[in-house]
């Protein structure tokens, strides 16, 4: 059986299930990296560029984790996933620079999806990769068909503001009476329980429902990232704008946590434009929070705690 | 009467307080933690209690500050608190009518701003530690100046220079680079002031609203040229309190009276604690793939507490353990 790896990092929050079902549906067994730890953090680091951010520098680890053990290594070429936005410049270069940086590697299953072109184009890129483990268009077909199926009850779970049990986190508060507070971030970084730290959990056991972009459905985002004056072409930047835009109104919401990673290009931007509209808005405090490669999380939960404080007060 | 204990444990000092029912101050100490923040409690401790009234009696304690665990553990604490809350109760209470609080700290700075006494919105530095107090300390070190010779001397100023305070690194070659030019000592000292200012205001008061009365904490605020330099920045008055550098312990002694309200009596161990010996020992456990640096507690060779595992499962065998 022709094993594919996929490293739990970057897209495999949001794509996973799709990922998984195609892949097993056309024959191949599929293994995942473990979820990050220390070991794949160090590997990581040491296999990088040093001017990548901290979730690029681990996604090589996981990498560098499936290397010895499977026959191909799935890492997309993620151009653009909707028309006219663009997800970061580090994941258009991610297959290339896993090529200049780890040798040995087995062969690099790395199609280039854009979207911003027609809609053929994806089929085109779904028959790319199909075909290296069947000849027949139409299983192919299925296989996607069934991944695309898969994908969209994971989709509904999110909308049901729920967090899929597949990303083992637990997050239900302790208590029916908790507050509400938004968590915003990278699903790579704050469904990562090891690189944010257990935020999610953390927020938990303070009796805090956590709320997020995902649990919001594309329809509601991009009408409310259509109020920006300015069309927002990083796809990233585009849903957490429009969450904010939409949370921001909802009476229930007791405030915003940001979670970003050092040194992000796209977030050093939609950081600043948040904190400038909620400055605006009554009663809804915003946390920043930072992560790098320290492993101490004395800091975080100085900020949390005191967040937590704050809210507290308000509420009374 | 009865006494409250508030310890701050930071990153370069170690603050112990003790106040009276009506939160008067009755005895403070401040402490270098020199990386050594168990021996620091202990010290303090030593010091402290000679100095108390001997019929009172600690009817509480808070513990803070990025030790505050640590602390908690060593003494019994009956509240454990972070720092932001801490200082924003101390300042609320020193100078009831305060409106934002500026706290630099040995690796920390905050600013607070409050509304009627109750904290409305807060931010720490991120993951940098730029223009803290450690920086300070380095700078005035590698000058071979003691910390109060280097405060004093950026008052000297004339023309203070203008040094990059973005980066602690980057503002060492500025200040190296503006010395072997001919600068004086005092212009690049009181211009290393004003960028750390800059900076704070620029990173940790970006989009915070700034209003009078300010209240200047934390150990930076013994430095005059700070102090001049936000007064400049800021064109308003700016307040440091008569115990600035031991706030954060004097938050945590009044939130410490509130919560021995509503529990019966203290956790604190007591002095007798100075008597015992304090070590620490640690150690990865390889039961998954998290790789927990666990840390153990020891009093009097007596395994006391431990923590630091993500599962609990080392602190939960040690509860077990202890309760049977």
């Amino acid at each position: 059986m022709i094993r594919v790896g996929i490293p739990r990092s970057l897209a495999y929050f949001k794509y996973f299930p799709l990922w998984q079902t195609f892949f097993e549906s056309l024959g191949a067994k599929v293994v995942f990296s473990l979820p990050t730890n220390p070991l794949i953090v160090e590997q990581g680091i040491k296999s990088v560029v040093d001017e990548a951010c901290l979730p690029v520098k681990v996604y090589f680890g996981h990498v560098q984790y499936l290397k010895d053990k499977v026959d191909y290594i799935f890492v997309p070429r993620l151009v653009s996933v909707e028309r006219k936005e663009f997800t970061c410049p580090k994941f258009l270069g991610i297959p290339d620079m896993l090529k200049a940086s780890i040798p040995d590697l087995p062969n690099l299953i790395a199609p280039t999806i854009d979207l911003t072109k027609q809609d053929k184009y994806l089929w085109k890129k779904v028959w790319e990769v199909g075909r290296l483990f069947s000849s027949n268009p139409l299983k192919v077909s299925l296989a996607w068909q069934k991944g695309l199926s898969e994908l969209s009850t994971y989709k509904q779970t999110w909308l049901e503001e729920e967090i899929p049990a597949q990303l083992n986190i637990y997050y239900k508060p302790t208590y029916s009476q908790s507050l509400k507070v938004v968590l915003l971030g990278h699903e790579y970084i704050i469904y990562d329980q090891y690189l944010s730290m257990y935020l999610i959990e953390k927020m938990a056991k303070l009796n805090i429902k956590v709320v997020t972009t995902e649990m919001l459905s594309p329809w509601i985002i991009n009408k409310e990232a259509k109020s920006y004056p300015k069309r927002i072409f990083w796809e990233f930047s585009k849903n957490t704008l429009g969450s904010v835009f939409y949370y921001s109104k909802q009476e229930e919401i007791a405030g915003f946590i940001l979670m970003s990673s050092f040194g992000c290009g796209p977030d050093s931007m939609t950081a600043s434009i948040i904190q400038h509209y909620l400055k605006g808005v009554k009663d809804k405090p915003l946390l920043n929070l930072t992560i790098d490669e320290h492993t101490g999380e004395a800091g975080i939960n100085t900020r949390l705690e005191a967040f937590y404080d704050l809210l507290m007060r308000r509420v009374g | 009467m009865s006494l409250y204990l508030g310890i701050d444990v930071g990153s370069v000092s170690t603050n112990l307080l003790v106040i009276d029912e009506e939160h008067n101050v009755i005895e403070s100490i401040y402490l270098r933690t020199q990386g050594r923040p168990l021996e620091s409690i202990k010290k303090g401790l030593m010091m402290l209690y000679p100095r108390l009234p001997k019929k009172e009696k600690i009817a509480g304690v808070g513990t803070t500050g990025s030790g505050r665990q640590l602390a908690a553990f060593l003494v019994g604490a009956d509240v454990v608190k972070n720092e932001i809350t801490a200082h924003a109760v101390a300042a609320a209470q020193q100078v009831p009518d305060v409106r934002s609080v500026l706290e630099i700290g040995g690796q920390d700075s905050k600013i607070i701003i409050l509304e009627n006494g109750v904290v409305t919105d807060f931010a720490m530095n991120t993951v940098c530690a730029a223009g803290t107090g450690s920086f300070l300390d380095q700078q005035a070190a590698r000058m071979g100046l003691s910390i109060q010779e280097f405060a004093q001397l950026a008052l000297q100023a004339k023309n203070p220079v203008r040094i990059a305070g973005r980066c602690s690194v980057f503002a060492e070659s500025d200040m190296i680079h503006k010395q072997q030019l001919g600068h004086s000592l005092p212009d690049i000292i009181a211009g290393l002031c004003q960028a750390l200012v800059r900076n704070y205001l620029n990173n940790v008061g970006k989009g915070k609203n700034i209003k009078p009365p300010v209240l200047f904490q934390g150990g930076v605020a013994a430095n005059p040229g700070i102090k001049v330099a936000f007064e400049k920045a800021l064109n308003t008055e700016v307040i440091v309190p008569r115990y600035f550098n031991v706030m954060g312990a004097l938050g945590a002694a009044i939130l410490a009276k509130e919560a021995i309200v509503k529990q019966e009596r203290t956790n604190f161990k007591g002095f007798n604690l100075i008597e015992s010996q304090f070590t620490t020992s640690s150690f990865d456990c390889h039961g998954c793939p998290n790789i927990c640096e666990v840390i153990e507690l020891y009093i009097d060779g007596n395994l006391t507490a431990r923590w630091g595992d993500k599962c609990n499962k080392w602190t939960d065998a040690l509860q077990t353990k202890v309760a049977n």
